[in-house]
């Protein structure tokens, strides 16, 4: 079965079975080091008779670390959306895959794929919302406002604004980010990427117009 | 009609709206705005689960699992419709597929039951219909993609419904469907497939040259740079 990647499901499910004298012999190993380091092992907190029961379990305090690597995943990639939102999805995806989940691959790649469908799920249901009008959800428009705040914009706009920004090239996403959100200079990125500096700043200025023109179109009439 | 991406070309966006004019396309094709409508009275709200230590946190998880096992739902009903295309195409059951597929419905069913959700009704019916028969006796591949485009209202999905609508010998229909996901901006990552979807559909519809111009058009927005 193949799927345009903007649907993404895990790999088949694996049919329950005893482990293999290897496999203990592994997990005592990783357990050994997860308990040195007061880390619940992946199989105390992945498994449950239910994807709600597992939610449950690795919501609070976050033992899977998830937040951060939703920041981390946001950040690479330059997209504008309220971490928050992310991380509470890759949770969700986490609970309800968890089933599937056998140690391999290693459990940060694993939660890195969960968060990378979070992710892909969130722009992709911001952009229908979009093209259907929808008001933006109360949880989401505080972080909305948050957005808005630095670029000058409009609360009510910033959804649009960031389905418009998130559909740009990932080289004028970044060129923005690292200019106008994390405020470095042109010479620095021009250093740190080898890409001229007339070249980054066109990047940014397409990004620019990009936002401007989405937050402008979301404008309530003068 | 609002919403045409302001980078594209007005030809480009003229004969979109051409083709939503034709009341052939018009009948077959679904508002954005219900479909968002139909999803969010589809995908359910559990109720809060009591004793969390932040109860607001864990309700707002719990409503991203649900959508999370609505949109797996979606995905299974458009990967069936997939499958009956496929059997129409190689004249055999696509025997290792099937498995496949059979074993993430079985999954995806069970843990929806195990978390006690109040599922659409139809979905789980057409699901397990298609569980626990032959690919033959199975609901048509339009009425699957209907569906998961009511679930989930997705580009995906609506070339999934246009391809089985061209598999049904409803070009029309593949035209509605398309062009009215085509004629709300902002665009994504799938346009350029929608695009040559909509082309094939007017080409099939005895309209050449409206399908040429798309095509042309499509081809040269490719070349401009699609969304990233």
């Amino acid at each position: 079965m193949v799927e345009p990647r903007s649907n993404p499901v895990p790999a088949q499910p694996v049919p329950a079975s005893d482990l293999a004298a290897g496999d203990l012999a592994r997990d005592q190993d990783s357990n050994a080091a997860d308990i040195a380091q007061r880390r619940p092992h992946w199989r105390q907190l992945l498994s449950g008779s239910s994807p709600r029961e597992v939610l449950a379990r690795i919501l609070p305090g976050d033992p899977l670390e998830l937040r951060r690597l939703a920041g981390e995943r946001l950040r690479e990639r330059a997209w504008l959306c309220d971490a928050d939102r992310v991380f509470l999805r890759a949770v969700a995806r986490c609970a309800r895959f968890a089933v599937r989940y056998r140690g391999q691959p290693e459990l940060k790649a694993w939660l890195g794929e969960r968060v990378d469908e979070a992710l892909a799920d969130l722009l992709r249901e911001d952009l229908e919302a979009e093209r259907a009008g929808q008001p933006a959800e109360p949880e989401a428009s505080a972080a909305y406002e948050d957005l808005a705040r630095p670029l000058g914009l409009a609360p009510a706009a910033m959804r649009g604004v960031c389905v418009a920004f998130n559909q740009l090239p990932e080289p004028e996403r970044k060129a923005f980010f690292a200019l106008v959100i994390e405020s470095r200079s042109l010479d620095e990125l021009a250093r740190a990427s080898g890409a001229p500096a007339t070249e980054i700043a066109r990047r940014a200025r397409r990004a620019l117009d990009a936002v401007l023109l989405a937050g402008a179109a979301k404008e309530p009439p003068r | 009609m609002s919403g045409l991406g302001d980078a594209w070309p007005d030809a480009l966006r003229e004969l979109i709206l051409e083709v939503l004019r034709d009341r052939r396309a018009r009948r077959f094709a679904l508002d954005p705005a219900q479909l968002a409508r139909a999803a969010a009275a589809l995908v359910p709200r559990g109720a809060i689960v009591a004793g969390a230590c932040d109860a607001a946190r864990l309700a707002a998880a719990q409503r991203e699992l649900e959508r999370v096992h609505a949109a797996e739902l979606a995905f299974l009903l458009r990967e069936a419709a997939s499958l009956l295309l496929l059997q129409r195409a190689r004249s055999r059951d696509p025997a290792s597929e099937l498995d496949t597929w059979r074993a993430c419905t079985r999954e995806a069913l069970e843990a929806c039951a195990a978390d006690a959700l109040a599922l659409d009704a139809r979905a789980v019916e057409l699901l397990e219909a298609c569980l626990t028969h032959p690919p033959p006796s199975w609901p048509s591949a339009v009425d699957l993609a209907r569906l998961a485009l009511r679930l989930e209202p997705c580009d995906a999905g609506r070339l999934r419904l246009a391809q089985a609508w061209m598999a049904e010998g409803e070009p029309w229909g593949a035209s509605g469907v398309l062009a009215l996901g085509l004629s709300r901006g902002p665009a994504s990552r799938l346009e350029p497939r929608l695009l040559a979807g909509l082309a094939r559909a007017q080409s099939a519809c005895g309209e050449r040259f409206r399908a040429r111009n798309i095509a042309s058009l499509a081809r040269a927005r490719r070349r401009e740079g699609v969304p990233a």
